[in-house]
This record gives structure tokens, C-alpha cells and sequence, in this order.
């Protein structure tokens, strides 16, 4: 079989179309009667034109070309991979939902707003805050809204404050949030257990802090055990604490940021709660607050009054708008879906899946890779791939040695402070079995690393395409088709 | 594959007086996270195996694991200043990916 | 306990099993790491676990608590056929249910699509690079106004009133971060004063943001705007809407530096306003400015084609605080979805659209106007006009969800123009609807 490799241009031949229009039933205008000719297209844009049939074997081809979830383990770490339900799926695409526009009065979005208020209400309960944003988009986005919260609070207060504090194992995006948000960052070492530093961080802590920026359980999955002294020292020093919720899969209905001292919190509902991340978005990144930053919320908000729902667009003290409408409504109904499906119990049970499943798997494979830390693991952990690299074999290695498996691997190469990282997150949605079965794929690897290092060197063996050349891709970039191009 | 060294970073390289069995080497390493991003150092280590061991004239040699080659480019000036230490041109950073 | 989760597959015997491989009595031993003091006492107070029938029950009357009409309401997001081919590839769970392609070798797939998007976006703006997506129009915007600042050096945009109001809300909020400042440029009636925004921009000029067509549906003279950028050396950004570009001149044609836009016309659905899906669009001098992530070609160890998220050649420092962007994601499932249906029109079908929905409204125009209503257009404009009202728009909403129809934006909400109604007319009203929809409006306001 020749795998198909067609561009969707390549395949077009003019006069082919693959939709239908409604037919025009109103009378014809002279474009040039109605626009001055050099606002006219002279030009169509070069769209690809085919048919229904080859449009769906062009994005069918691609579809079998990608690993998702529902092909196979995905043990991504940081990104919790874990299945997105199918009812999710279906309740989003409800025309109710789907078919409604944003400006409509809010008399006739009464369902929306209140599905909108009634996951506000949860996500604060389950993040411990007093009211909760649904409009940021992302995670990212999330922290930039927290952010701008944070500078806000410090001015109202007759502030200003400079500096976030972040532990250098954190995610990449929280000191670049602090950047656009115009704060500096200041990178707090983590000690040999792989936790905040506490006597580090107290010499950073001043009345310029702003902001401390965790991720607890960290990410190399460890508890960060000091949390409430950590809170402490910032709080006394007239900071804030922010909580990075990208592995809040790890503590639902065992703890909340709001019980550890956090004043702010995002979510990213499409990593702890199941939406899909759609091969990189969208996704959604909802921030709670307590009640002392609840006036620096953006706006608008969905608030009830006399059992209506309705939009709050005046408030203010707010940092404004973050985002076009009301956030990612679409993946805003599916989270709802999931919680709804789960409960309380059920959360809880989540988290205690997920942390046993990565305790599970550390201790099955840290007989053969060099497991960096000591405690107890959360939803995920770490190991470093230092020992395969006396050998002449690198954790890129391992990873497309897995692809032959079909396993995705694990995120690599973070966090920066372990030498060739592998950041195993396994979810509490795969099997016993699935793990087991991994676990001795991961074995065998680092037996053929030892064994037959030419086998990992040059893998992958069995996918559509080999390893690709980045550099050419960065020296000389091509970042779209040309008809030109491929002809020469 | 190419390499050349400036005459500073030759000299800075001849001058160090390296561990017993370590060897020069150019690594790269892979930062994750958000993005991906490739970084070019100098070090001294033990040989690694299946290394390639470039020549630089009678007096020098340097190692490189297989990763390495595949994300050095087939020119590569390596040079060595006070401040910086050895510079390898360009680092390759991909866009924010997280 | 037995597990009543289906997402959850541990049996008892496989929690006693890994239990028993990790040496501890019970799962609870496992958050001993967690101090006592911050442990939760109860459950978490929110509603129990519904099984699926019910879920489904309650889910659909919540929905069905929505109304939906045949809208004359546009302003940003608009009632466009999605041609059921859209909906039934962005299904296939193998785009849906990955994440970022981190390995290019099992998401050749998504990686190709977005490619292929790139181009798209590329062809229907006139420029020569477009990144994978944004999360919005609006944001998109913003990013751009911060893409100019860094890149001129300079401390202030000016941004034409007729841009979005949500695009010029969020602008405001991003540019208090960095602290530079965001300019308003007056209208002249329908569109922007061309000669006070001559006045207006000087040396300190980053760039001026117009929208094509304006947020009344005017369609901007670019080229006379990019007359004014031109002279003080200010980039020009545009946010433009996609289907008006089957028609429209690119804006790369007309002199645009940076051209944003939500591709939401272009396949999807509009969802209380999202997900949709910003695109982001630069002249070749800028394309190592853009923010987001792009997908470049090249081959594989044999000389096969492939795409990968492209590296790119930057000096020193790993990025993180030196970032200029914080963005780390994009909205790859519904650039996907765009990317379908503008193949699906194809380039005959996307100018055809666009035609249809400039005659629609059109025809409504000249219709309303023949009974007596005024409109504010004075320049030519595509699918979306202001018609001037008698009495408030706010005391005609309910009365036109009465007869059937949700009627256009308020333009005393942004405007301070309680009478105007910005009314959108896509291909999807029929000629029956727009003549029932105006001959409600007249017994309304009479």
C-alpha cells in the first residue's frame, strides 16, 4: 500500500467544487457599480477546488496519519492525555448550544448563562476560590488574566509592585505571562528533592514581589510538602500567591489551592477535565479568585439575580476584557458534561487513579532509568534518561524507539532541571493492563540500548515518514505551498 | 560535516587541561517544555559510544554523540570569547508549543 | 469499592495488585506528602454523579432553553451554512483527541492540515506567512498591536472606532501590561475620519489598526490608509472578515503589514461565541515576529516530505521571560474546520458566497429604506448595514423575538447610538425571511 501524500492543492482541478450554495433569490449586483475598482479582487485566492468525496479521502488519508488518545496510550506528561468522553462530544454539538449567537438577548440564552454560573460555582468549590472567570481560552491566557489581576490588586492598593518569583521547574509560559503582563521574572532554584528552595525563595521575598507563580504538585510531580510555609512568606510580605493548575489532576477532592493558601488559580479544563485538545487547542483556562481580588475579575460576568441569569459588564475595578465573549463556550459545556458526569466521588477517584497509576509505573521502571527524586509521586513523575546517554543513546532516541510501539511518548526534555528528562503522566484512564504492557516496551528499550543501540538509534522503523530534518526546516523555511515550488 | 575553529576557541580548547580519560566534546541539548529548543555547548567527558571523532588539524580532536550531528549544521564555526565562552552561530528555538 | 465510573477502569484487584507492587497498605498513603492542615475533611460540595441517560435529559433541556431564530444579528460572529462535510472531519478522532505534534512522525496528519490552512490564509489575505491560528480575532488583534510595538520600537497604536468593540476592549487591557498606549482614531459617519487619523499619527506611530470591512460592515479605503502609515513609517494592521475576501481585495494587495481575522464565517459554528479561531497573517520582514507556532515543510532521512512545527534560528537565551508572546496554543481543530470548508467552497465557491451574502443585504437595505428607514452607510459595505430606528433598539428586541426573528447588534451599547441597529444579512436568510423580518420591524416601531 503507498501511503497517500497528496497536498490538497495538488489534488485540485478547476471546476470541481465540493459544497453547495442556496440558491440567489434576490436581485444581482454590480460589484463595480457598488465598490471602487482597486477594492475589487482581481485575483481569486488560489483555493484549493474538489470534490465532496475527495475532500473526505484528503482529511481521512491525514486522520490515519495522527495519534490521538483514541488510538493508543499517550502518556504526555504535564498535558494529562487522559480519554475525552464521547457524551461531551454530542452535548456540545446540540444546536442549543452551538447554533446560538453571543449577542443575542439574554432572554433567549437563559440555558447558556446558567450552564455558564453553575460551572463558576464548581470550579470555585473545587479549586477552593469565591468566584471564578470562565473567559481566558488557554492556560496562558489564564495567567496573563491572573496576572494582570495581581498588578491591578497592587495598584489599587497604592502599589507597584515589580517582581514574580518563579521556581525554575516551571512551565515556560508562566515567566513569559509575567513579561506581557509587564512584570520582571525572578527564577527561584529548586533544592536535591526537587522542591522550592524555602530559605532561597525568603531571600528573593520583598516588598517588591508581587507574585509567587507554583505548580503544586510541581512538575516533577512531587508535592510541594512546604506549601504552607511557602504561602507564608509571601503572604506576610504583602505578595500573592498563584497557582498553576495544569496538574490540578493529581489533587481533586483531596485538597484545594484555596486550602494550600493560593489567592489565584486557572484551570485548563481541556488537561484535568477531559475536553479534547483538538491536536493543540482550543481548550479553556477558567481563574478563581478569593473574595479580596473578586473586583479585579474581567467582565463580562454571568451573574443570578432573582433566578435569572444575566451579564455583569460593569464593574469598576476590573482589568477589563481578556477575551472576545464569554470564553470557549463550546469547551466551557463539555467540562460541565464531565463534571456532571462524575460527582464528587467520582473527582476524588480521579485523583487517586492518576497518582496510583504513576507511583505504579515509576516502580516498574526505575530499576532501568534513573529516577531522579525520592518522595511520593502525584499524577505524574519524572526520570532521566542519563544513564542511556553513556551510551551513545539520547531520551529523543527512546521516544521515537516508542512511536514503533504505538505509544506516544512522554513529554521530553522538561523540566529543564533533569539531565534528558522523560515526564511520564499516565491518567487515571488507562488500564492496569496498558501500563504493563508499557512498562515492558520501556524495558526492552533500554535493553536494546545496551544491546543493540542501532535499533533506537534509527528509530522510528514503522511510521508513514522518518525522523525529519528541523534544521533545514529553520534555516530555510517553507511554511506554505507553492505551486512554483514543487514543480522545480 | 565541517567544523571550523576560530583561533581563539583553538587556543582556549588547546590551553585546558582536561580530567583523566575526559575529551572535548560538542553536545547538544534539548530544552522541552514550551517548545523545543536545541543548544550547542562545549564540554569535557568521557567518550560516549558510537561516538564520531572529527579532527581539527594534528593537536585536536573533537567527539560528538550521533544526536548532536544530526542538529549541527554542515558548517560550523565554533568560536571562543571571555564573556561568553564558545559560541556556536545560531541556536534553533522552535515557536512556543506548550 | 468497586469502581461506577466508566472512565475509570481499576478494578478492586488491580488496586490491590498495584497497592501491594508499591509496598503501602492503601491509596491514602500516597498523598501522605500532603500536610493534615490543608487536607479536604468531606467531599467536594458540588452535585452528585448523574448516569448518562439522565445527563443526556438534563443536558438537552438545558440547551433547549435556548432560542434559536433566523438571526439578522451579526457583529462579529455570524450565521454562515457549515456544509455538513466539516463537521464530519473534524470528528475523526485521531485530529481531535491529539495535542500538539510534538512528534512529527505520528502527526503528519494534523501537521499537513495546518500547513495547508497556512497557505489558505495566506491566499485569501495577499500576504506571505500565517501561523497556525490564535485563540480569537480579537486577541489576534491585540497580539498584532504588540507584534508592532516591539518591532518599531514605538509607544503607541492608533485604532480606528469602527474596529470591533471587544477587539478594541481587549487591545486596551493587553497594552496596560507592557504600557504602551492605544489611540483611538474618530469616525467620519460609517467609517474612519481618514483626515484626523492623518493628524493624528506621528513618529511615535506603531501602527494603525482598521478593520475590512469596519465593525458597520463600511468597507475601509486601505489604500488611503496605508497612504497615511506609509508617510511616518507605521506598519498598518487590518482585521479583516474571510468570506468578505472572496470579494474584496486582499489586503496584502493594498499595502497591509500584518492582517488578522476570526476565521469563524468559514466553517464555524458560532457557539455563544466560542470556540472560533483568530488567524494571523505577516509580510515575509516579520515572519520570525509571529507569535503562536508555525508549520514548516521539509523531508525526512530518505528525502520524503514532511512537516514539522518549525524551529527557529534565535540567539542566546532560552526564551521564557524574554518572550515577546506568551501564547502556546493555538485552536488547531477549528483551523481544521476552516480549512475544510474553504476547500469545500473552493475558489469559485468562497466568491460566490460572498457575493450572495453582499446582494442579501443589499436587498434588505434597499428595501427598508424603501419603507422609510434611514441607514448610516454612506460607503459601500458587505453583508451588514446600520439602520436608523424611530425609537430605541432596546424597547424592539423582545417584540422582534415575538415575530419570530432576533434582531441586529444595539449600537447604544458601544455607541452611545441607542437607535442604531447594525443588522447582518448572510446567505442563509432567504428573500421570504428579510421582507417578513423588515415588515415586522415596521409595525414595531410605528
Amino acid at each position: 500500500m503507498t501511503t497517500y501524500t497528496d497536498l490538497i492543492f495538488e489534488i485540485s482541478r478547476p471546476g470541481r467544487i465540493g459544497c453547495s450554495l442556496p440558491e440567489r433569490d434576490v436581485d444581482a449586483v454590480n460589484l463595480s457599480e457598488k465598490l471602487p475598482a482597486h477594492l475589487i479582487r482581481r485575483e481569486a485566492p488560489e483555493l484549493p477546488e474538489v470534490s465532496e468525496l475527495q475532500l473526505v479521502r484528503h482529511y481521512t488519508s491525514l486522520s490515519n496519519k495522527n495519534h490521538g488518545v483514541d488510538n493508543g496510550f499517550y502518556p504526555l506528561g504535564s498535558c494529562t492525555m487522559k480519554y475525552n468522553p464521547k457524551i461531551n462530544e454530542d452535548v456540545a454539538k446540540l444546536d442549543g448550544f452551538g447554533r446560538i449567537h453571543p449577542y443575542q438577548p439574554e432572554a433567549t440564552v437563559q440555558g447558556a448563562l446558567e450552564l455558564l454560573y453553575e460551572l463558576q460555582e464548581d470550579l470555585a468549590v473545587i479549586t477552593g476560590m469565591d468566584a471564578v472567570t470562565l473567559q481566558p481560552s488557554a492556560g496562558a491566557q489564564g495567567e496573563w488574566a491572573g496576572l494582570m489581576m495581581v498588578k491591578a490588586y497592587h495598584k489599587q492598593r497604592g502599589e507597584k509592585r515589580t517582581k514574580v518569583l518563579v521556581p525554575d521547574s516551571a512551565h515556560g509560559t508562566n515567566p513569559a505571562s509575567a513579561t506581557v503582563a509587564g512584570f520582571r521574572t525572578v527564577t527561584i532554584p529548586s533544592n536535591k528533592h526537587g522542591l522550592v528552595d524555602v530559605e532561597e525563595l525568603k531571600k528573593h521575598v520583598d516588598d517588591d514581589t508581587a507574585a509567587l507563580m507554583l505548580t503544586n504538585p510541581n512538575t516533577l510531580g512531587l508535592f510541594e510538602k512546604d506549601i504552607v510555609e511557602i504561602a507564608r512568606v509571601i503572604h506576610e510580605a504583602g505578595g500573592l500567591l498563584y497557582y498553576d493548575g495544569a496538574n490540578a489532576n493529581a489533587i481533586l477532592g483531596k485538597t484545594t489551592p484555596g486550602e494550600m493558601g493560593f489567592d489565584i488559580v486557572h484551570l485548563n479544563l481541556h488537561k484535568t477535565f477531559t475536553t479534547p485538545h483538538g491536536g493543540g487547542g482550543p481548550g479553556a483556562g477558567p481563574v478563581g479568585v478569593k473574595e479580596k481580588l473578586i473586583p479585579f475579575l474581567p467582565v463580562p460576568r454571568v451573574e443570578k439575580r432573582n433566578g435569572r441569569f444575566l451579564l455583569n459588564r460593569e464593574e469598576p475595578l476590573s482589568i477589563g476584557r481578556v477575551k472576545g465573549y464569554y470564553g470557549n463556550f463550546g469547551i466551557l459545556v463539555r467540562a460541565y458534561t464531565y463534571i456532571r458526569t462524575m460527582g464528587p466521588d467520582g473527582l476524588r477517584q480521579v485523583s487517586e487513579s492518576a497518582v496510583l497509576h504513576a507511583n505504579y509505573l515509576r516502580k516498574k521502571l526505575e530499576p532501568y532509568f534513573i529516577s531522579p527524586y525520592e518522595q511520593v509521586s502525584k499524577h505524574e513523575f519524572v526520570l532521566s534518561g542519563s544513564k542511556q546517554k553513556k551510551l551513545g543513546v539520547r531520551t529523543l532516541d527512546i521516544a521515537k524507539r516508542l512511536l514503533d510501539f504505538g505509544y506516544h511518548p512522554p513529554t521530553i526534555y522538561f523540566p529543564l532541571n533533569v539531565e534528558e528528562c522523560l515526564m511520564i503522566e499516565p491518567t487515571e484512564t488507562e488500564s492496569k493492563e496498558t501500563l504493563d504492557a508499557f512498562a515492558d516496551v520501556m524495558i526492552r528499550i533500554a535493553r536494546e540500548v545496551e544491546e543493540d543501540p542501532e535499533t533506537v538509534l534509527n528509530a522510528p522503523h514503522t511510521t508513514v515518514i522518518g525522523r525529519l530534518d528541523e534544521v533545514k526546516a529553520a534555516r530555510k523555511p517553507v511554511v506554505r505551498y507553492e505551486r512554483e515550488t514543487v514543480q522545480s | 560535516m565541517n567544523i571550523v575553529l576560530t583561533d581563539a576557541a583553538r587556543r582556549q580548547l588547546l590551553a585546558f587541561s582536561p580530567a583523566e580519560g575526559h575529551v572535548p566534546r560538542i553536545d547538544a541539548e534539548m530544552s522541552g517544555g514550551c517548545g523545543v529548543s536545541v543548544r550547542f555547548s562545549l564540554v569535557w567527558e568521557e567518550p560516549r559510544r558510537g561516538d564520531t571523532v572529527v579532527p581539527l588539524g594534528d593537536d585536536l580532536f573533537l567527539y560528538l554523540d550521533r544526536f548532536t550531528e544530526r542538529y549541527l549544521e554542515e558548517h560550523t564555526l565554533i568560536d571562543y570569547r571571555e564573556t561568553d565562552g564558545f559560541i556556536f552561530g545560531d541556536r534553533l528555538d522552535s515557536s512556543c508549543t506548550t | 469499592m468497586t469502581s461506577t465510573f466508566r472512565y475509570l477502569p481499576d478494578t478492586d484487584q488491580d488496586r490491590k495488585e498495584m497497592l501491594s507492587f508499591l509496598n503501602v497498605s492503601s491509596i491514602d498513603e500516597l498523598f501522605s506528602d500532603m500536610p493534615a492542615s490543608i487536607r479536604l475533611d468531606g467531599e467536594l460540595a458540588i452535585p452528585d454523579a448523574l448516569p448518562e441517560p439522565a445527563l443526556w435529559k438534563k443536558m438537552k433541556n438545558m440547551a433547549s432553553k435556548n432560542v434559536e431564530l433566523p438571526l439578522f444579528l451579526g457583529a462579529g460572529t455570524y450565521d454562515h451554512y457549515i456544509p455538513s462535510v466539516v463537521g464530519h472531519m473534524i470528528s475523526r478522532s485521531e485530529f481531535y483527541t491529539a495535542y500538539t505534534p510534538y512528534q512529527p512522525e505520528i502527526s503528519q496528519g494534523e501537521l499537513q492540515a495546518i500547513f495547508e490552512f497556512q497557505t489558505m490564509v495566506c491566499e485569501l489575505t495577499g500576504m506571505d506567512v500565517a501561523n497556525s491560528s490564535m485563540y480569537d480575532g480579537f486577541t489576534a488583534l491585540a497580539e498584532a498591536a504588540s507584534l508592532a510595538v516591539g518591532h518599531t520600537k514605538r509607544g503607541k497604536v492608533v485604532v480606528s472606532r469602527a474596529v470591533h468593540p471587544e477587539s478594541r476592549a481587549i487591545l486596551q487591557t493587553v497594552a496596560a501590561g507592557p504600557g504602551y498606549v492605544a489611540e483611538e482614531a474618530a469616525l467620519s459617519k460609517d467609517i474612519t475620519d481618514l483626515d484626523a487619523l492623518g493628524k493624528q499619527v506621528d513618529g511615535d506611530t506603531a501602527a494603525v489598526i482598521v478593520q475590512y470591512p469596519n465593525f458597520f460592515g463600511s468597507i475601509e479605503d486601505l489604500q488611503e490608509v496605508k497612504r497615511i502609515t506609509k508617510a511616518h513609517g507605521a506598519l498598518l494592521i487590518v482585521s479583516a472578515n474571510p468570506l468578505a475576501l472572496g470579494l474584496l481585495e486582499a489586503p496584502g494587495r493594498l499595502g497591509a503589514d500584518i492582517v488578522v481575522g476570526d476565521m469563524q464565517p468559514l466553517g464555524i459554528p458560532m457557539a455563544f461565541g466560542g470556540p472560533h479561531c483568530g488567524y494571523f497573517a505577516v509580510t515575509k520582514p516579520l515572519m520570525r515576529k509571529v507569535p503562536g507556532r508555525i508549520v514548516g515543510q521539509t523531508t525526512d532521512e530518505n528525502g520524503n516530505r514532511g512537516f514539522v512545527l518549525t524551529l527557529q534560528a534565535r540567539e542566546q537565551h532560552i526564551r521564557r521571560e524574554k518572550a515577546m508572546s506568551n501564547i502556546c496554543s493555538n485552536q488547531a481543530l477549528n483551523a481544521l474546520a476552516s480549512a475544510v470548508c474553504m476547500a469545500a467552497l473552493g475558489k469559485t465557491g468562497l466568491r460566490e458566497m460572498a457575493v450572495l451574502n453582499l446582494e442579501k443585504a443589499d436587498y434588505a437595505c434597499k428595501l427598508l429604506q424603501q419603507k422609510g428607514f434611514s441607514v448610516l452607510n454612506q460607503s459601500p459595505f458587505f453583508n451588514e448595514f446600520v439602520v436608523k430606528l424611530p425609537k430605541p433598539v432596546a424597547g424592539v428586541q423582545d417584540a422582534l423575538i415575538e415575530a419570530g426573528f432576533i434582531g441586529g447588534f444595539d449600537l447604544g451599547l458601544d455607541y452611545g447610538d441607542p437607535n442604531g441597529m447594525l443588522v447582518a444579512v448572510t446567505e442563509q436568510r432567504t428573500k421570504e425571511e428579510i421582507e417578513a423580518f423588515i415588515h415586522a420591524l415596521e409595525g414595531i416601531v410605528q
